[in-house]
């Protein structure tokens, strides 16, 4: 793990509790914010480092469950619960709904890095895969009016003879357009353009059996 | 008068005939013992002489004139004495029945100066030269002297006598002996006497009025005597007439009972005649059904010489019965003794048939009161009971005594009798309030039942005034509600158990938070140790940091230790709600509390408690969950108990002088460490916080009481504790 690309936040009422874990993570190198309601939390300036939170259940505020379901849409870091007596029932619906663990004070320090460590990781990923999508955004950005047609009905797989006969143009004028848009979306062959094409989640509309999916 | 010649003749001579007989026959030995029909007819017959004479005078004069009889021998057939006197007043001529009395042979010379008694004949002088001068008929009584010197009363009727020139010689006279008239000269007023006496005995009110309307006549009292006699003579008619037109009927006995006169009225409606009903025949018209009781009755009365009254149906001439109301009174000599009885029957069939109606009115009434199913009862304004329904004899198992108690009223006994205890004072004391105010009376309370069940009822009453508001009788009714309250009260039991358990959970919810509150600080103390462990481990070590770290675990270890001594200071903070309360009590509510636990468990429960045990002075929500702590302790040490029966015994008693000692005693695994087990966090059982025996122990050291455990042999746990008795002089 390195040291300086990741943030631990803390969201604890007890002071004592926040002193301590930022203590301990500070002993293992890792840098941590402590708050002592969300609302302190949600006006700090996160900076954009990979990270995670450890979240107490009961808060005099906004609950730590109640808070993970407002962040569930969001792109937030992941959740490590912390409580003091905790209960099945919350624990279930923490996990299913994202929390990476669940921990009852007093923590054990091994379990409390290894779910550190598993957040952190789980937000690297996040963050990764939101940047390759933004590049491949930013790529598809690129396209003219006409080559955004053409590529929905490439990826369907189409021959070029029928997309040309789709959109009223020469397979020849087809064929240009085709060339220009592997170019744009550097994609290395067709199954390449293909799965971009996925991730970009641009519909496939037609069949080369029976023409256009009614859909 | 001149169209019925022959009646007046004869009817003027059996009148006479008629008077002479009555006149023997009342100075026979009958007349004293004869009743009022005998005087009455005496009244007839003495005014019949009269009217005979007034009749019979100038009749007799014309036919001695025209027939021309030998005077001699007309005078001879005269039942009486007939003289004729000159004009100097001698006697010149006489029949045999005059000289018979007079018992004198030689007439001649006798001057009527010698046989009539002095006085009467001056009293005569008068009247008589008075008709000489207006020739009129000369009418008088006087007394003449026999020929054994007494005197007698003769009724004297004569004319004066003239020739033909008109001149005055003498008189012709006719004498009627009326002395035993005389002797009854009482008569008239004797037998006006008898009827009134009748009349005034009959136990009722007459009056009579002439035709304008004014009272001419009253019986008793009304008026008197004094009118009566006044015009005796009349009033004997009218008394007669009276008598039969009275609107009863009317009858006399005699003092055997047997009919003696029965009047005009009785017989016109019973059809008989007078000798039809005399003696006892009478009671031939009387019903059948009625005939036995009323006969026993009137001799009983007969031989009680009492008066008396007795309802009987009468038997009317058309055979159809009516009720009429038998009332007689006996008539006393000056000695006392019983001489007549004197009754009326008064009709009351319609009156009867009134009573009869009201009576099957009240009656279907009363079946309405006794039936409805309500407890229905009245007092008097006084507040004496009066009247309670079938439904409350029942519910009370008895009636209302009307006998007066020794003491108090009668209303203090009956609500000292049918309400419990703690209500009678209350109940007294609003119902006087209303019987004194007369205020409407509502009430809830508790009634003892026959049976000896108290009951709560609504009982409620209203008074009855009369015309001028005054108060006459109060009228209430008393509805058993105990079903309603017992559901009340099953409901306010339920909430007192829910708001006891809510008690029980708010403990759990301390021991929670407690254990919160020792948590944090342990919590905070383990990571801060993590964190040192790492500085110190770090290369170099980084000592400052752990030094750090190791200060913040000393801080954080105080405050959990310092979490103990504030739940003392909680429970002591709770003093203020103590009050005297029965441990057995709380022991009860205990066990009712955690009935559905030692059901399911198997446990058998023994209690042993001291019923005379004194109250304490304590904080009764803080002693139910002490003694639910140890109950749910020894429950849960037998939940490893198979071998033998499960058995929890409660235990309470005098502790010494001053305390009280309960006892919890269970045959579970029983405790290896019976101090220990009092430390907050220390606990034996899977899932226990361990928090429950160090809460009991402080809120009993708050209350100056000890909680403690003991092992006992061969298997199981004794939890004691004790609490000291309010003594009265602590605060």
């Amino acid at each position: 793990m390195t040291q300086d690309d990741c943030i631990v936040f803390i969201v604890d009422d007890d002071q004592r509790i926040c002193e301590a874990l930022c203590e301990l993570l500070a002993a293992r190198g890792l840098a941590s914010v402590a708050f002592n309601a969300i609302a302190d939390y949600l006006a700090f300036p996160r900076p954009d480092l990979p990270g995670c939170l450890i979240l107490d259940v009961q808060l005099p505020d906004v609950g730590g469950l109640e808070f993970q379901k407002q962040t569930e849409s969001e792109q937030h870091p992941p959740i490590v619960f912390i409580t003091g007596h905790g209960d099945i029932p919350s624990s279930v619906g923490a996990i299913q709904r994202g929390a990476v663990d669940f921990l009852t004070k007093p923590l054990s320090e091994t379990e409390l890095m290894k779910s550190i460590q598993t957040a952190i990781d789980r937000d690297c990923d996040a963050r990764l895969e939101r940047g390759e999508l933004l590049t491949l955004r930013r790529r598809f950005s690129l396209l003219t009016s006409r080559e955004r047609q053409v590529l929905p009905l490439v990826v369907s797989g189409l021959l070029n003879k029928q997309a040309a006969a789709e959109l009223g143009i020469s397979e020849v004028t087809l064929q240009i357009h085709r060339s220009k848009i592997m170019q744009k979306m550097q994609a290395a062959s067709l199954a390449d353009l293909v799965r971009t094409a996925e991730r970009l989640q641009v519909p496939v509309t037609h069949t080369r059996r029976a023409g256009t999916i009614s859909k | 008068m001149r169209a019925m010649p022959p009646l007046r003749k004869y009817g003027s001579t059996l009148a006479i005939s008629g008077a002479g007989l009555l006149v023997f026959w009342l100075s026979s030995d009958l007349a004293p013992t004869a009743g009022a029909s005998v005087y009455v007819c005496l009244a007839l017959a003495s005014t019949a002489i009269f009217m005979g004479f007034f009749i019979r005078g100038p009749q007799w004069r014309r036919a001695l004139g025209s027939i021309g009889y030998d005077a001699t021998e007309f005078l001879e057939g005269i039942p009486g004495l007939a003289w004729i006197v000159d004009a100097e007043g001698r006697l010149s001529k006489m029949n045999t029945s005059s000289r018979d009395y007079l018992g004198t042979v030689d007439t001649s010379n006798l001057h009527c100066r010698q046989v009539i008694h002095p006085e009467d004949f001056a009293r005569t002088e008068g009247p008589m030269s008075q008709c000489l001068e207006n020739g009129q008929e000369f009418h008088s009584a006087c007394r003449l002297r026999r020929h054994d010197g007494t005197y007698r009363w003769f009724r004297v009727a004569a004319c004066p006598r003239r020739d033909r020139n008109g001149k005055f010689i003498g008189w012709h006279g006719i004498l009627l002996d009326i002395d035993n008239q005389k002797v009854a000269e009482e008569s008239p007023r004797a037998s006006e006497h008898h009827v009134r006496s009748i009349l005034d005995t009959i136990p009722a009110k007459i009056i009579t009025t002439d035709p304008e309307g004014n009272q001419d006549y009253a019986n008793t009292d009304i008026d008197g005597l004094k009118r009566v006699e006044r015009a005796s003579e009349i009033k004997e008619f009218r008394l007669q007439r009276l008598i039969d037109a009275l609107p009863t009927l009317v009858w006399s006995a005699r003092p055997d009972g047997s009919a003696e006169f029965l009047n005009r009225r009785w017989l016109e409606y019973t059809g008989l005649s007078q000798e039809q009903a005399t003696d006892w025949n009478w009671t031939a018209v009387i019903h059948p059904d009625d005939r036995g009781g009323l006969v026993g009755y009137w001799q009983s009365l007969l031989s009680a010489a009492a008066p008396g009254e007795i309802e009987a149906r009468l038997r009317r001439f058309d055979g159809h019965y009516r009720w009429f109301l038998f009332q007689v009174e006996p008539v006393r000599d000056d000695s006392g003794t019983v001489i007549h009885w004197f009754g009326s029957n008064t009709d009351i069939d319609d009156r009867k048939r009134v009573e009869e109606a009201l009576r099957a009115r009240q009656h279907e009434l009363q079946q309405l009161v006794d039936t409805i199913p309500t407890l229905v009862w009245s007092v008097t304004p006084e507040g004496e009971p009066a009247y309670i329904n079938k439904q409350l004899e029942t519910y009370y198992g008895r009636k209302i005594d009307h006998s007066q108690p020794k003491e108090g009223s009668k209303l203090d006994g009956a609500l000292g009798r049918l309400m419990h205890p703690d209500d009678v004072e209350a109940v007294k004391g609003k119902l006087m309030q209303s019987l004194k105010t007369g205020e409407h009376f509502a009430m809830r309370y508790r009634n003892r039942r026959g049976d000896g069940v108290y009951r709560w009822v609504d009982n409620r009453a209203q008074p009855l005034r009369d015309d001028d508001g005054r108060i006459v009788k109060w009228y209430g009714v008393i509805i058993d509600i105990d079903d309603e309250m017992s559901a009340h009260d099953a409901v306010r039991a339920t909430q007192d158990k829910l708001s006891r358990a809510s008690q029980l959970a708010s403990l759990a919810e301390l021991s929670a938070s407690i254990a919160h509150e020792v948590n944090q600080p342990l919590a905070a103390v383990i990571t801060n140790s993590h964190a040192c462990l790492r500085w110190l481990s770090a290369d170099p070590p980084n000592l400052q940091r752990a030094r750090i770290t190791a200060e913040r675990m000393v801080r954080d270890s105080l405050a959990a230790a310092d979490v103990v001594s504030r739940i003392r200071a909680l429970f002591k903070q709770t003093a203020s709600s103590r009050t005297l309360i029965n441990l057995n009590e709380v022991i009860g509510e205990v066990r009712q509390l955690m009935f559905d636990e030692i059901i399911s468990q198997g446990i058998f429960v023994e209690a042993n408690l001291d019923a005379g045990l004194p109250p304490v002075l304590a904080d009764r929500v803080q002693m139910q969950q002490v003694l639910v702590n140890l109950v749910r302790n020894g429950i849960d040490a037998m939940k490893s108990t198979t071998d033998v029966s499960r058995s929890l015994k409660l235990g309470s008693r005098r502790h010494g002088e001053n305390a009280i000692l309960v006892e919890i005693r269970d045959n579970g695994e029983g405790l290896a460490e019976t101090e220990r087990v009092f430390d907050p966090f220390f606990t034996t059982k899977q899932g226990g916080m361990g928090m429950g025996l160090a809460i009991s122990r402080s809120i009993l050291e708050s209350h100056d009481g000890r909680l403690w455990a003991e092992s006992i042999e061969p298997r199981g746990t004794a939890f004691s504790f004790t609490l000291p008795i309010e003594t009265g002089d602590a605060a």
